[in-house]
């Protein structure tokens, strides 16, 4: 017996193309825009108007510890990484954003402390790095008259927008009253370690201006060149931004678009869509992954950072050097691969350290389910699983959603055994009743990946018996038998649901937030777009800084 | 013992290994105002540990009577304790028959706050989860107890595989014990550095500079709250709570900074070298992905050593100790376990095998004893020990390794808690939830709930514990 279960687990797999449709009660399952089972990627069902903006919520949003290193380098020049030393954030959405589901704690605001008074010793007590931020001869225009100056500069990179009257005077107060007991610099320290503790700083805080609609506001452009540097770099404005917002040249779509075509030529924006798909796919935290060395003797726990870079590299280069499109996701028959990574692959000829492309054999090796990052990651230990694999393709590729097994089951993993397939120690979930109603959805999926141990490796043979990698996917427009994981990433590469619940991801990452049944017009907007630009990832990034979303907020109600 | 050349008197100026030295004004800073420290009386303490994946219950059982009891091999770590041991046996955790996820994650929700887990967008092998529906039961004690102290309390976790420091890291609902409130978690501090500089690493120099930094930090947090406050008046409601929220820990902070109490049994452990892993190398939630642990028999040493130090300094009364996240796919390839695979591999991955993890369970049941011998090698003001004045609730998620099951939790209590509890006992509990058990906690730290968690599983408070 594998399950145990106390009541029958009344199963309907569902495909409604948008992440996080597995949260009950969220907002969006009453909202009607979800698609029904084997539904149409959330397309089938826009509201009857789209024309007149209808933003969603837009709270302040706290920088998350990516974006917390990201802007600490752009502000004082800091390399390290900061933010690694903030505790983990809610994840909420996925991402981390998730303005609704973070809380503070006094750990959190402890390092931020921490980080603000070593980060201000640090870049006071060099002096190249000080003159940076604020360029004042104290000896020929005085010290007061500098550390205003530097007020002014500093206080306004950090708020990302000028100061205002009162929180220079409150910033300069800092300086003031530090400065009969300690040296200059030291009270200038002062100052840093307060802003870098401020909501103005550690938040994304939105006052808006309004326009001729009543419940509509649009952010300032100063506020439109936050929206546009955290989405596109996950850091602060840089000077051309600030300078735009400046004579509020961030007012209109058309200024949008073209600071975020200049933007995406930035390399930070690589950074993002990195960030992003680590996230997403789960491979960032792959570092240092041990296996028993008894079922994997060629795996070195070094070998998984080369996995993820591998994907890294392979993302990258459909992302930005025009190798593909979404489908190529699934479908590409190459890789990156430096040459500890290709003789753990058994791939010849590749030398030195250096990534370089590599053709596969295109019946064994198509795009990211037949990488070693993915199939590693949703393998959870020595031995592979295929639920596990199932449930990240249908949930996190899909959108699709698996009702929780109920709380009484006792839930008993299949035990190890040399002499069966991984098939026929996971079958008796196709053969108790009240498991197969929910496993077939997934163990499904998962058994079209039995060619792939759990380091990724291709093998011929599972417990010495020849392996049978037909496989199902159960809904959706994915829906059907297919062969093997090259097969099955066609199908993903060629599904509307696939791509429609890639859009959705991004719209929660970029807005920081779980999509809701009010962002119906927004999705369709998004859909449509990735859709015309034949599923470019680039253009999608273009096409999140279009939205009444993006461009316009709620009025605020004090 | 702690050595005279350790302890901090008002004459010495301890310098430990890193460097780190505290002289009088911390001393001072330590005592609240008006009070002295002839005039204070020894606090009572509450220490949770937490070990992952349940336990042999019967090995976990002594054998003999209620008062005359033997303590099985698995727990014979315990036996220079065992009469200040106290195992309750037979309290179900019947809160996790509700909520999502699965047993573990609804376990790790459920033990110490009485609620069930939410749903949510984290990925667990059961299910989308968030964070348990309450706070737990050592947040609310340490409202009530640590008031006016550097910190309300402190958790650590020295095996943490699934949340670690990367950006792209997330803390997750399968691993949080300790909540602030209804998906408020308060993740613990994974970093064994980190965690020592924030309770003692800041208070260096003499004496003089030492009372100029503190003055020095509070002028800036007084800015920094005043910011809050201004700009706060500008928002809406909800922008404005969560707002509140950040200025409450601001000022708190700020209160810390004289915050404490006495320092007759201070003494400041040595500074952590060595111990923490590369901050590049943690893992991602929901995968069961593995990560090198070699260094968490030190790094949890190290931790307990901080853990203990603070509680004697006075620095809070309330303290966290996770010896891993509740999956603990982390391999045990250290002394003196010296195994290929991690915990839950043993518990069913790889079919349940009881003989490995006989010595896991054997493991931590020597980590426990390792944390009431630092306990009861303080002494106090009025000579009795630390373990004397605390009480120690050793938890985990699930009973049973290999299905799960959560009926018949094996809890034990340790530490005399000021006579608060009656130890030296096996006491066999008809079957009831947990519930009653952390009412009982709040009743002897000074509460007078009859109430805690879900009211489904309330039966108000557990009798028998005295």
């Amino acid at each position: 017996m594998l399950l145990v279960s106390a009541s029958a687990c009344a199963c309907t797999p569902d495909v409604t193309s948008q992440p996080g449709g597995n949260v009950a009660g969220s907002p969006m399952q009453g909202g009607g825009t979800g698609g029904q089972a084997g539904g149409t990627g959330g397309a089938g069902s826009t509201p009857q108007s789209c024309t007149a903006p209808s933003p969603g919520a837009s709270p302040i949003r706290r920088l998350t510890r990516f974006e917390y290193s990201n802007t600490l380098h752009d502000l004082l020049g800091t390399a390290t990484r900061p933010g690694d030393a903030l505790p983990p954030e809610q994840k909420g959405n996925g991402f981390g954003n998730d303005a609704a589901s973070l809380s503070t704690t006094r750990l959190l605001v402890d390092a931020y402390h921490a980080q603000a008074h070593d980060l201000a010793s640090k870049v006071t007590a060099d002096t190249a790095a000080l003159a940076k931020l604020s360029a004042c001869d104290t000896a020929s225009q005085g010290e007061d008259a500098c550390a205003d100056q530097f007020v002014t500069a500093f206080g306004g990179k950090a708020f990302r927008r000028p100061l205002e009257a009162a929180e220079h005077d409150a910033l300069l107060g800092i300086y003031k009253s530090l400065r009969p007991n300690s040296t200059y610099s030291s009270a200038l320290a002062g100052v840093i370690e307060a802003v870098l503790q401020l909501p103005q700083f550690l938040y994304r805080v939105e006052l808006g201006t309004a326009t001729d609609a009543p419940n509509l506001s649009r952010p300032t452009s100063h506020e439109m060149a936050s929206r546009l540097s955290y989405l596109l770099w996950g850091s602060m404005p840089d000077q051309t931004l600030l300078d735009a917002a400046s004579s509020d040249q961030l007012a209109t779509k058309e200024q949008v678009l073209a600071q975020a075509q200049r933007m995406l030529e930035d390399p930070r924006a690589r950074e993002v869509v990195r960030f992003f798909h680590d996230t997403l796919y789960g491979i960032n935290g792959l570092d240092g992954l041990q296996r028993d060395a008894t079922f994997f003797p060629t795996y070195t726990p070094a070998l998984a950072t080369l996995f993820r870079q591998e994907t890294e590299a392979y993302l990258d280069s459909i992302v930005w050097d025009g190798g593909g499109d979404f489908g190529t996701i699934f479908t590409g028959n190459y890789s990156f691969v430096n040459e500890t990574l290709a003789k753990f692959y058994g791939i010849p000829g590749v030398v030195g350290d250096a990534f370089q492309r590599v053709n596969l054999d295109p019946t064994k090796r198509a795009g990211i389910l037949t990488q070693a990052s993915l199939l590693t990651t949703t393998t959870p230990g020595s031995h592979t699983n295929p639920v596990a694999r199932g449930k990240f393709i249908f949930t996190k590729l899909l959108c699709g959603t698996v009702p929780d097994p109920p709380p009484a089951l006792m839930v008993k993993e299949p035990e190890a055994d040399p002499t069966r397939t991984t098939r026929e120690r996971f079958m008796a979930h196709r053969t108790n009743p009240s498991c197969a109603a929910c496993h077939s959805m997934l163990d499904g999926i998962g058994f079209g990946l039995d060619h792939y141990d759990g380091v990724g490796l291709w093998q011929d043979l599972d417990n010495g018996k020849p392996v049978d990698d037909t496989g199902n996917v159960p809904s959706g427009d994915a829906a059907g038998d297919f062969k093997g994981a090259v097969e099955l990433g066609q199908k993903i590469a060629n599904s509307q649901d696939a791509r429609s619940c890639y859009v959705g991801q991004w719209l929660n990452f970029a807005y920081g937030r779980l999509e809701q049944a009010g962002d119906a017009c927004t999705r369709q907007q998004l859909v449509d777009a990735f859709k015309s630009s034949n599923g470019n990832v680039k253009q999608l990034l273009i096409a999140l800084t279009q939205t009444d979303d993006f461009l316009y907020r709620p009025a605020a109600s004090p | 013992m702690i050595t005279s050349k350790n302890r901090i008197t008002r004459r010495t100026l301890l310098r430990g290994a890193g460097g780190v030295s505290l002289g009088l004004p911390f001393l001072e800073a330590m005592l609240r105002p008006g009070e002295s420290h002839a005039a204070s009386t020894v606090p009572l303490r509450l220490v949770v540990f937490y070990s992952p994946g349940g336990t042999l219950l019967d090995k976990w059982r002594p054998s003999g009577t209620e008062t005359n009891f033997v303590l099985s091999d698995m727990m014979a770590s315990l036996n220079p304790f065992k009469d200040r041991l106290m195992f309750l046996d037979g309290l179900d955790m019947s809160v996790t028959s509700k909520g999502v996820g699965h047993p573990h994650s609804r376990g790790m929700a459920g033990v110490l706050t009485g609620t069930q887990l939410l749903p949510g967008d984290f990925e667990t092998g059961g299910g989308g989860a968030s964070f348990a529906d309450g706070p737990s039961v050592d947040q609310v004690i340490a409202g009530r107890v640590s008031q006016g102290l550097k910190f309300p309390s402190l958790e650590y976790s020295s095996g943490w595989s699934i949340s670690g420091r990367s950006a792209g890291e997330v803390s997750f609902a399968a691993d949080q014990l300790t909540m602030a409130g209804s998906k408020k978690p308060i993740p613990p501090q994974t970093n064994a550095v980190t965690a020592f500089n924030r309770v003692f690493g800041s208070l260096t120099g003499t004496a003089q500079e030492q009372a100029a930094e503190a003055a020095r930090t509070k002028s800036i947090l007084d800015a920094v709250a005043d910011q809050y406050q201004s700009l706060s008046a500008r928002l809406g409601p909800a922008d404005k709570a969560k707002l509140a929220e950040h200025l409450e820990m601001v000022r708190q902070m700020e209160q810390s900074l004289t915050g404490g109490g006495s320092n007759a049994s201070c003494a400041v452990p040595m500074a952590p070298m060595g111990v923490d892993v590369d901050p590049t190398n943690p893992m991602q939630g929901g995968t069961g992905v593995i990560v090198s642990a070699t260094n968490v028999p030190a790094k949890g040493k190290v931790m307990t050593d901080l853990l203990v130090s603070s509680l004697a300094c006075d620095l809070t009364r309330v303290a966290t100790m996770q010896w891993a996240d509740s999956e603990a796919k982390f391999i045990l390839n250290f002394d003196p376990l010296n195994m290929p695979d991690h915990h839950h591999a043993y518990q069913h991955e790889k079919g349940f095998q009881p003989d490995a993890l006989f010595k896991i369970y054997q493991w931590y049941a020597s980590n426990f004893a390792y944390l009431l011998q630092k306990l009861d090698s303080v002494t106090e003001a009025d000579g009795t020990t630390l373990l004397d004045n605390t009480l120690v609730l050793w938890i985990s998620e699930i009973q049973k390794p290999d299905d799960h099951s959560q009926t018949n939790m094996p809890f034990v209590i340790a530490g005399k808690a000021q006579g608060k509890v009656r130890t030296g006992r096996w006491v066999k509990v008809p079957s009831q939830p947990h519930n009653g058990l952390l009412v009982s906690l709040l009743n002897i730290f000074g509460g007078s709930e009859t109430t805690f968690g879900d009211p489904d599983f309330n039966h108000g408070a557990l009798t028998g514990l005295t």
